[in-house]
Parts: C-alpha cells; sequence; structure tokens
C-alpha cells in the first residue's frame, strides 16, 4: 500500500505522479501519465524546414514536458538510479536542452535529487510510441513503468466548434461586394478579417483554397493551413495571410486537380456514436464526382491515416461543381438528440413549399434563369423531372449513406425546400436554382450550441430590398433551429450566378477540441 | 479610380486581347461594356459579374461583340450567357447564325441558350441540332428535346438512341424517359449493356419511368453495377437494402 501519494501539478501540462515509498528506500516506481505532444512541425526559425529537422528547439509549441518529482528524484541516489528507455524511433527525448535519445531501444539514466523536467519532441502526426523507465539499484532493474507516448491527430474542424474568425475576399469599388462583406464586418467586428481580392485575380473562393485543421494536446496548439493543390488565383494567400510560427502551411498531393481537390469539398461532421464506436472530432465528407474526379487520393491517404475522423464519401455527381457544401450542412442545436441537426436541401420539400405559396408571387431576380413568377416554376415539367432525378437518385442515396455512417436520424434530418437547375455551361449537371441556402457560413459560439449564421440572400421576392417581405426567409427562419440566428447576405452575383455561395466564399478558423490528444489517445484503444 | 470591370479587364488580360491598359473612366460605358472580362466560376468556366451588365438595352452591344471580335471562345460562351440574362432580343439573331457558326462548342452553346424559350424557332433548331456532324452538339440537341414537353421529337430521339457518342445516347435515353416515349422503351433496353456508367444509368433511369415493371424485370442484372447509380437504381428496385 502506498504510504505517501501526491498529486503534483506544475504549470502547462498536468503529470500526474503517485509517489510510492515503501520502507526506507524505494523499491516501485509510481504511475505516469502518457506524454501526449504535437508533432514539431511548424517552421519557427524561417529556415525553410520543419522544426524537427533542426538541431535544437525554439519554441514552446515544440516539445511536450514530462515532470519526475523532487519527491521521487530524491530518492534517486546512491545506489539507485533511473534508466529511460526509448522504444520506439518517431520522437526526441531531451534533458535541460540536451539530446539525450532519438531512437529506438536508446537509453540514458538519471540520478537524484533535483526534479528533473524531460521534453519530448514528436516528428509526425498521429503516432503512438512508448518508453521505459526502470528503477535500477546497483545496477539490476527492480521495477519498470512503460509509458505511451503519443503524438496528435490533424483534425479538421467541425460547425460544433467555436468559430474565432471569419475571412473572406473583398472588392470594394463600384460593383464590388460591398453587401457580401459587409455582412460579415458589420456582425463579427474583429473577428471578420476581408483579404483583397485583386491581389489574388478577383478569385472569391476562399474556402475552396484550404482548409483550417488543428492539432493539440495538453495545453499546446498549432493552427495548420491544409493548402488545396486547386492553385487558381487564391493560391499565395495561405503563405502571405497565415504561414508563420506555430502556423504552418502544408500540402497534400500534387499535379492535375479536379474540381474535388477544392475544399469546399472537404467537411466535417460534429462528434457522433456509431454503433457504439465513438467518433469525438466527427467524420470527414467529402464527395466524389466519378472515378475521374474524384479527391486526390494522396490527400485521402493522409486523411484517413489520422484515423479519428475516418472519411465518407458521398456522390457529388449531379453537380457542377461538385463540392458536398452545395447540399448540406450541420448545425448545432442543444435541444436535438446528438447537439446537432443535419440541413440538407431537398426537392419535394422545394415543391411542397411553390405549391404552398402564391403561384402569382413575383420573382424577378430570376428572370435570367427564365422564370418572373412562382407559376413559371411550377409548371416547368422538365424542371420537374430533373429534379426528381436529382431526389431519388443523389440526395436520398446520399442521406443513405449517412443514415450507415454517422447515424442520422430523421429526426435529426431538417429537409430545406429547394430546387437545382441544370446549367447552361455544364452540359447535365447542376447548381441550386434559389441561392443554395444550407452553403452557409456557420460562427459557432463559445458555447457551442448557439450560432450566427449567413446564409445567402434567397431574393424571393417582388423587390429586391426589403428581406422581411420575402417568402423564402420567412419560411427558412421558421425551420432553423432554436439557438440560430441567421443573417441573409446578399451573394448573388459575386457568388450565387458563379456557381458558390456563401460558405463557398468565406472561410472559419475554428478553437480546437479540448484535450484533443487525449480523446483521440482514447479512441485508439476503441479499436 | 478605375471601374471594377476596367480592375477585371486588366487582371484577366492573360484571356484577353490587348490594349486593356488603354481603359479608363474616360471612356464611355458601351466602350468598357465592349473591353469587360469574365472571370472563373467557381466551376472553372468563364462568366460576366453582374447584376448591372443584363440589362435587355446591352443585348446589341454584346451580340456586336459577339460577332466582331476574335475573341476565344471561352470568352464568347460567356457573352451567350451573358446575352440570355439580359432577357433581351437576340434569338432571331443567334438562331441565323447558327448555321453559319463553324465552331461545335459554339453551336452547343447556342443550344444550350434555348431552354426556356417558347418559341416555334427553337424546334427547327433542334432538329437541324440532332443531325449536327459534332457528337457535343447532337448531345446538347438530345438535352434540349427533354425542355420541350409538348413537341414530338421522336425521330431524333430514335435516332439519338442509335448514335455511337456516350454522350448522345445518355441524354437521348434521359429526354426518352422525361417524356414518356414509350414507343421507343424497346429501343433503351439494349443500353443497358452500353460500357458507359452515364448512359446506363440514365437507360435505367428513364426504363424506370416508361415500364416500370419492365425496369424490375431487368434489374437484377444491375445489381452490382460499376456504376454506383446503376447499382442504387436496381437495388431499390428490388428492395435490397
Amino acid at each position: 500500500m502506498p504510504t505517501d501519494a501526491k498529486l503534483i501539478h506544475k504549470g502547462g501540462p498536468m503529470i500526474l505522479l503517485v509517489v510510492l515509498q515503501l520502507g526506507c528506500g524505494i523499491s516501485e516506481l509510481p504511475e505516469f501519465e502518457p506524454v501526449y505532444g504535437i508533432p514539431n512541425i511548424d517552421d519557427d526559425n524561417a529556415n525553410g524546414q520543419r522544426d524537427w529537422r533542426d538541431d535544437s528547439v525554439d519554441g514552446e509549441n515544440d516539445y511536450q514536458t514530462f515532470q519526475l518529482s523532487t519527491e521521487l528524484m530524491e530518492q534517486i541516489e546512491g545506489d539507485v538510479a533511473l534508466r529511460i528507455t526509448q522504444l520506439d524511433a518517431g520522437y526526441r527525448i531531451r534533458q535541460n536542452g540536451k539530446l539525450m535519445s532519438e531512437d529506438a531501444d536508446s537509453s540514458f539514466e538519471l540520478m537524484g535529487p533535483e526534479a528533473q523536467t524531460l521534453t519530448f519532441e514528436f516528428q509526425d502526426y498521429n503516432t503512438m510510441g512508448a518508453f521505459k523507465i526502470e528503477l535500477l539499484k546497483n545496477n539490476e532493474a527492480i521495477d519498470e513503468s512503460v509509458i505511451k507516448a503519443a503524438s496528435a491527430p490533424l483534425l479538421l474542424g467541425h460547425h460544433l466548434q467555436p468559430a474565432e474568425q471569419i475571412y473572406a475576399m473583398a472588392y470594394r469599388g463600384n460593383g464590388g461586394n460591398q453587401n457580401f462583406v459587409n455582412a460579415f464586418a458589420n456582425v463579427l467586428g474583429e473577428n471578420f478579417t476581408e483579404f483583397d481580392m485583386s491581389d489574388y485575380q478577383y478569385d472569391v473562393w476562399i474556402q475552396d483554397e484550404f482548409e483550417f485543421a488543428t492539432l493539440g494536446a495538453s495545453g499546446l496548439r498549432m493552427d495548420i493551413v491544409v493548402d488545396s493543390i486547386r492553385d487558381r488565383g487564391l493560391d499565395d494567400l495561405p503563405e502571405d495571410q497565415f504561414e508563420g510560427k506555430d502556423f504552418p502551411v502544408f500540402t497534400w498531393g500534387s499535379g492535375w486537380a479536379t474540381s474535388q481537390d477544392s475544399f469546399g469539398n472537404l467537411e466535417a461532421t460534429p462528434p457522433i456514436t456509431v454503433d457504439g464506436k465513438e467518433y469525438p472530432f466527427g467524420r470527414i465528407i467529402y464527395g466524389k464526382y466519378s472515378s475521374d474526379y474524384q479527391v486526390n487520393e494522396e490527400l485521402k491517404d493522409f486523411l484517413s491515416s489520422q484515423q479519428m475522423q475516418e472519411p465518407i464519401e458521398l456522390d457529388v455527381g449531379f453537380l457542377c461543381v461538385g463540392h458536398v457544401d452545395e447540399f448540406y450542412t450541420f448545425l448545432p442545436d442543444a435541444s436535438a438528440p446528438r447537439g446537432f441537426r443535419f440541413l440538407i436541401t431537398d426537392v419535394n420539400e422545394g415543391y411542397n413549399w411553390l405549391n404552398s405559396i402564391d403561384s402569382g408571387h413575383r420573382i424577378p431576380k430570376y428572370s435570367g434563369k427564365g422564370y418572373n413568377r412562382v407559376s413559371q416554376l411550377l409548371n416547368d415539367s422538365a424542371l420537374y423531372n430533373y429534379n426528381q432525378d436529382i431526389q431519388e437518385n443523389y440526395i436520398e442515396p446520399n442521406i443513405d449513406i449517412l443514415r450507415t455512417e454517422i447515424g442520422l436520424k430523421d429526426e435529426e434530418i431538417i429537409r430545406v425546400p429547394m430546387l437545382f437547375e441544370e446549367l447552361r455551361d455544364c452540359y447535365g449537371d447542376s447548381a441550386t436554382l434559389f441561392p443554395g441556402v444550407v452553403n452557409m457560413a456557420v460562427f459557432t459560439h463559445e458555447n457551442g450550441e448557439t450560432a450566427d449564421v449567413f446564409v445567402p440572400d434567397p431574393f424571393f421576392r417582388g423587390s429586391s430590398d426589403n428581406q422581411s417581405d420575402d417568402l423564402y426567409i420567412q419560411m427558412f427562419r421558421s425551420i432553423l433551429p432554436n439557438g440560430i440566428t441567421a443573417h441573409f447576405v446578399d451573394d448573388w452575383d459575386w457568388y450565387h450566378e458563379q456557381l458558390g455561395e456563401v460558405h463557398c466564399g468565406s472561410n472559419t478558423k475554428r478553437t480546437p477540441p479540448s484535450n484533443a490528444a487525449v480523446k483521440a489517445f482514447r479512441f485508439k484503444e476503441q479499436d | 479610380m478605375l471601374s471594377f470591370l476596367s480592375l477585371l479587364a486588366i487582371c484577366q488580360t492573360s484571356l484577353a486581347e490587348p490594349d486593356f491598359n488603354r481603359i479608363d473612366e474616360a471612356q464611355s460605358i458601351e466602350y468598357k461594356r465592349w473591353r469587360m472580362m469574365p472571370i472563373p466560376t467557381r466551376a472553372g468556366f468563364l462568366r460576366f459579374v453582374g447584376s448591372e451588365i443584363a440589362k435587355p438595352e446591352w443585348t446589341d452591344l454584346y451580340l456586336k461583340r459577339f460577332y466582331e471580335t476574335d475573341e476565344p471562345i471561352s470568352i464568347k460562351l460567356a457573352l451567350l450567357d451573358l446575352i440570355v440574362r439580359t432577357n433581351g432580343n437576340w434569338q432571331k439573331s443567334l438562331f441565323n447564325h447558327y448555321h453559319s457558326e463553324p465552331e461545335p462548342k459554339i453551336r452547343r452553346g447556342i443550344l444550350e441558350m434555348t431552354k426556356h424559350l417558347d418559341i416555334d424557332e427553337k424546334l427547327n433548331l433542334i432538329q437541324t441540332a440532332a443531325n449536327d456532324e459534332s457528337p457535343i452538339v447532337r448531345a446538347s440537341a438530345m438535352r434540349a428535346i427533354g425542355y420541350c414537353p409538348k413537341t414530338n421529337f421522336n425521330k431524333e430521339l430514335e435516332l439519338g438512341l442509335e448514335d455511337d457518342n456516350k454522350e448522345v445516347l445518355e441524354f437521348a435515353a434521359r429526354s426518352v424517359g422525361w417524356k414518356k416515349v414509350t414507343s421507343l422503351t424497346s429501343k433503351l433496353t439494349p443500353l443497358l449493356e452500353h460500357n458507359s456508367g452515364d448512359v446506363r444509368y440514365q437507360t435505367i433511369n428513364a426504363l424506370k419511368k416508361l415500364d416500370p415493371q419492365k425496369a424490375l424485370t431487368l434489374a437484377p442484372s444491375l445489381v452490382n453495377d460499376s456504376d454506383a447509380r446503376v447499382d442504387r437504381i436496381a437495388k431499390k428496385l428490388l428492395n435490397i437494402r
């Protein structure tokens, strides 16, 4: 039985040491908590290589500490010593900045009486290694403890994580997108940042160019920009605006990019449990257009290798652009069974809704698409056929995939009235006919339960000016979960007519999940 | 300060004719409309941005630009898109032009503009296009037929179902289904063995509408089809989860 047990919490990460003393000399090692770290993959000193390759560590985020307490080390004297043996490659152990071990099976000894702090520097994402501490007496091991040393996986954000900042491209000259950026700026203030689109060849699709990801472990945080191989006008933006200390930019894949390599086609579900298996960070969702048009294999392989957010592939073969953000989203809802609702565009609901309103209702904004009144939408039999095909052969099957893969239940689904149109320039493929309201930016609040959402203005009204008269807005507000505050954003010219919407034209940085590495560690133990 | 449209023109010089730097505020609005440039959509093809530029009073200017410049096809297609959006009177002019247009992508572009038109000239154009030498134009004609619910295009559709191009077959099958041309059901069935998944998908989808019982009979052979859509439809018909 232990005669003396203490919890020792020394700044930064908490290391739990239960010091066991038996009689007058130490004969057993205490229990040690695993070491959770983040890989040292950034480039703090901007020397053009990952910090792991440097000779020394130079940033607080570069390592995780492991404390050997005074209570323990005071007993490590005379003929008693501690031997630390690294059991796997992929990390380094330092003592007072001096490299002690970096290969499997290398070891070193420690003596008391002063407390010791070891630092662990990890090479890569999502590694799981171990080291051994042996209690030596006269060079003979009388006790040993094997301790896990794990690095955090790269995690994509989901809509239940608090948002910190939304970014969008702005052109504030004549004919520019002031309405769009002002809608964000007016609500979010300092939590909104705009970049000048004239610096980036008027490429407004900031969602597509990169995805924010995070690494987190016991007080450590690193934001990462996953830079797509899309490489259009915004190609340089991640390096220009984000790359720096504790904020690296990485790309997986190379060569010819399909539309599916844009990151409007890379999203994540909220945390879920499916058939008893817990996904504490949700699951990644991306779309496949066809066997020739899908996410780059190298990126797929990397995302799968992170294990935590096991990807799900949906069929986006009906969409001209072909991104998953075009037809669904997740919103926080504290009253929902799992804390979220799944909003998906639904053609049948679209027709039901159109049939419920005045067929003579004027929609002048849609005249360029061939419709001036609701009746014209309802009387277009080809439009009806086109939309029925999409609902039956793509929307419902995609819902079925999610029923299986994320355990989606009917009560979690909000079917959002919508129609698709066959595009003149896309030869069979579609985009939403009305601005795709589910293609919204979600600024989730600290509590993870409420949010401001920035929704494409549907312009389903006789006059462009007055949103309060808009029949679609009235309907859409009524189906949103409580706790969601919707702001309708004019994205018609710069986004909707250019085959994207608000989500496509914005990008959101979110707070990483708490205790990510600990949860990741537990996740791996599930399997 | 340069106007937005002028800025677009300058930033897109790689897509355009030279001398955009000559554009400034002193130029007339007509000149700016003449010189403005489209930008890539999210899908990659070009479109002109803005509702202000898509007004009927600009239709003639855009038509003139379309006819009189030798701009790249991608810009001419963007001009066609803009011309439709103006809701102006372009139909007669472009339909006449169609017959002398040598570039199949432009002929297809003009056909794709007809979707919401309710005029007889459109029907003649589709008939002509159904026999075009270019498969991309014939495919577009098959699509356009689907948007003519009241017109009998059975002859053209039958021709489409015998085409050797998979895109033509795909959209011929779709239009047969949409228009419920039951007389062509037997022409559809062999297409279920076509090596294109797109063709098989549109075919089983059309058969489902035309003759559900026949589709059900054929479904077992389509379970586990390499095209996921075909597999899904077959399993749904057979109530296999």
